[in-house]
């Protein structure tokens, strides 16, 4: 959560990406700091999934990418609390999104694993690169 | 350094991108976008490539010449403006088109989003044999769409897809900040 909220603008997290081998995802589509929409998930599953797009994702692990992945905007998630307690919920749209962006990196999964083609679906914030000196 | 389009196209046969980027190497070539494909029965090529700037035209024909003559190709060969690369102009959308094969789909729709200042920035299309025997039409483009055509887009599409007997689908495609 910590790292979470260190990222200005950040949404999600999982605990791999911060060397930590579990479980465990922390999320919050909100991109503020008052915690109010945050949802922390221990063993977080995917029961069903529904309306895909396609999108443009980034990815805390590499800020210049922007990626074109496909995601369910409806997506039945469960998971248990940090005490244990089992939840269920539906998410919606961007965290949905979330979710199974954060899901995957708990199955070593990354964005760039999910694309179709890298010369149509790939892109820098940064833009194109230069043009290569050529005598 | 001097920037190219070179367009070529033939019958297609195994060897044809090798030949053409041998000649091109030899000219001291370097490959930036390129977008290569079979349509039907020939082999389509589209280049952008830079070379030294002290590569004629001339020159660059004779080196393309072998590749052109093995493989019947047409071929031409422009210099062209080596300007900064733009950005897309606008929200990305997609918009995907099927139905019965008629002329003027691609027309009705390209000038439908030109109208609005859209920019295409790929679209690709098949024909496929249709289970009546018609022929359908399959279309995909993704286009820049500039935030004050947004909002009747859908709509405007909706509509010509519902006077021509289409199946047309657009929509933005999200970016998310992760």
């Amino acid at each position: 959560m910590e790292t979470l909220y260190a990222q200005p603008g950040a949404v999600g997290l999982a605990a791999v990406q911060v060397g930590q081998a579990l479980r465990v995802l922390v999320l919050d589509d909100s991109a503020r700091t008052t915690r109010d929409r945050l949802r922390v998930m221990v063993n977080p599953v995917l029961e069903s999934a529904s309306q895909w797009k396609y999108g443009r994702e980034g990815c805390l692990s590499f800020p210049d990418w922007l990626v074109t992945v496909k995601r369910a905007r409806r997506v039945a998630a469960s998971w248990l609390t940090v005490e244990g307690e089992p939840r269920a919920a539906e998410l919606r749209d961007f965290e949905a999104v979330i979710f199974q962006h954060e899901l995957d990196h708990l199955d070593g999964i990354l964005f760039i694993d999910r694309m179709r083609d890298p010369t149509r679906d790939f892109s820098l914030r940064s833009g194109p690169p230069a043009a290569p000196d050529t005598p | 350094m001097v920037k190219w389009l070179i367009a070529a196209a033939g019958l297609d046969r195994p060897g044809i991108v090798a030949e053409v980027t041998r000649a091109l190497l030899d000219a001291g070539a370097n490959l930036e976008d390129t977008s290569m494909t079979r349509l039907e029965d020939h082999f389509a090529m589209l280049l952008i490539v830079t070379t030294p700037h002290d590569l004629t035209g001339a020159r660059m024909e004779e080196l393309l010449a072998p590749a052109r003559q093995r493989f019947a190709l047409q071929l031409s060969v422009h210099p062209v403006d080596a300007r900064e690369v733009a950005g897309p102009r606008g929200a990305r959308w997609l918009v995907t088109v099927s139905g019965p094969d008629q002329t003027g789909i691609v027309h009705q729709v390209t000038g439908l989003l030109a109208g609005r200042a859209i920019n295409v920035g790929s679209l690709s299309s098949r024909r496929l044999p249709g289970d009546d025997g018609r022929p359908v039409f399959l279309m995909s483009i993704e286009a820049e769409v500039p935030e004050a055509a947004a909002a009747d887009l859908a709509g405007a599409l909706a509509a010509l897809a519902q006077r021509e007997g289409l199946a047309i689908h657009a929509e933005p495609m999200d970016e998310f900040r992760l």
